[in-house]
């Protein structure tokens, strides 16, 4: 019987990670393949319910993916706006190439 | 002979076909894509791990054919993708970590810099209070007459009845809305003899070797101070300006060192570890010709040194 489990944990962490911001439509994709997997294995076709987790898998790493670095580029400009924000307030000049 | 032509060509072709690579235009998309990431200056060293799962992913590809083919270019496509996408978030995830530092060494400068803005405030109230109540005192001493027998020879610092005329409410209260702020922000310095705190004049009575009830605060930093070298001895100089005699300026010194001294005992110092000493108007911080300078040198100074270092205290 085809592992179901281990493409649920990738899709609820990237659900967690804030995939639904960052990554819908992979979240999407993965979703549907999983409940397609379900239906196979329903109707007695592991074959295609691997195939389908898999895919389900893949996609919910890749929605995980992009999540992290959604996230991390959001932190990132906050940071630069707060910097600039205390340099403005210390009289200190922006560095060359400075994010604004 | 014509068959023999179409026969050799024929056999060409089948040549041709058989030595030429086999071209799969998704496994070379995506092994071109890894190969530009490898190459990559700033991703290449970033996402080795879902860089090698994508290069496994790719070689099963190589290798597969039919149906399983097609799911394969599906998979590698997106473990591809994820490489790509997890050396982004590293590089990133860096330049955020830099950003964290930049930001922390900003604050600790603001920090720095409030900090550094307060002390001059304080100490400005401090030099402008002390001016101001040396000033009254004069003015006091001036509208009231000194007594012969009690004022005669002393200085003005040390004449107790014409300091006490001083009405408290005009002379001290001033200084006492910021004397515990004051004395809560005094701090170890280093001095000639070693580690040193100072007491400012303000924390004893007008032209008297008596503690001001509000001088605890001073007080009790002073006793932090002294209990964090427990080995050390306790040197406590009393000092004054250059108004009114030697004799009466030492005096007062002393006795100011000494009411020091009673206050540290009485918060559990050992008498043993403390010397005193009275040096009046002998070393002065600044000259004595203005208010603001004679305000500094009235001092009382609480020094850590080393056991048994300076014999001739009290």
């Amino acid at each position: 019987m085809p592992d179901v489990d281990g493409a649920v944990r990738a899709l609820a962490l990237a659900t967690e990670s804030g995939a639904a911001t960052y990554a819908p439509l992979e979240l999407r994709f993965a979703t549907e393949q999983l409940d397609q997997a379900r239906a196979a294995i329903a109707g007695g076709d592991a074959k295609q319910a691997r195939l389908l987790i898999d895919r389900a898998a893949a996609n919910g790493d890749l929605a995980l993916a992009k999540a992290r670095l959604g996230r991390v580029r959001e932190d990132s400009r906050a940071k630069a706006a707060q910097i600039a924000e205390l340099k403005a307030r210390l009289g200190v000049a922006p560095a060359a190439g400075e994010r604004p | 002979m014509p068959w023999r032509y179409t026969l050799v060509a024929a056999a060409s072709l089948l040549a041709a076909c058989g030595s030429a690579p086999r071209r799969d235009l998704d496994y070379d998309r995506m092994q071109a894509r890894l190969d530009e990431l490898a190459a990559d200056p700033q991703l290449s060293k970033y996402a080795t791990a879902e860089r090698a799962f994508a290069e496994t992913m790719l070689r099963r590809l190589d290798v597969a054919g039919g149906k399983e083919h097609e799911q394969l270019v599906y998979l590698a496509e997106r473990r591809v993708d994820i490489a790509y996408i997890a050396a982004q978030t590293a590089l990133e995830a860096d330049e955020l970590a830099r950003l964290e530092r930049e930001q922390a060494a900003l604050l600790l400068d603001a920090s720095r810099r409030e900090t550094e803005a307060a002390r001059e405030e304080l100490d400005r109230q401090r030099r402008q209070e002390l001016a101001r109540l040396e000033e009254a005192q004069r003015a006091a001493q001036v509208q009231v007459p000194v007594p012969p027998a009690v004022g005669a020879g002393l200085p003005p610092e040390t004449a107790a009845p014409p300091v006490e005329s001083v009405p408290p409410a005009q002379a001290s209260a001033p200084a006492a809305a910021t004397l515990a702020e004051r004395l809560a922000a005094i701090a170890p310095e280093l001095g000639p003899r070693g580690a040193q705190m100072t007491l400012e004049d303000l924390a004893f009575e007008p032209g008297r070797a008596t503690l001001r009830a509000d001088a605890g605060v001073g007080i009790d930093r002073m006793l932090v101070f002294v209990e964090r070298d427990a080995h050390k001895t306790i040197r406590i100089e009393g000092h004054t300006d250059a108004t009114g005699s030697v004799e009466a300026n030492r005096d007062l010194s002393l006795r100011r060192a000494e009411a020091v001294r009673d206050a540290l005992v009485a918060r559990g110092i050992p008498t043993e570890r403390i010397r005193v000493y009275g040096l009046g108007e002998g070393e002065p911080l600044a000259p004595n010709e203005d208010a603001e300078g004679r305000a500094l040198n009235r001092r009382v100074v609480v020094i850590l040194e080393a056991a048994d270092k300076t014999p001739g205290g009290v």
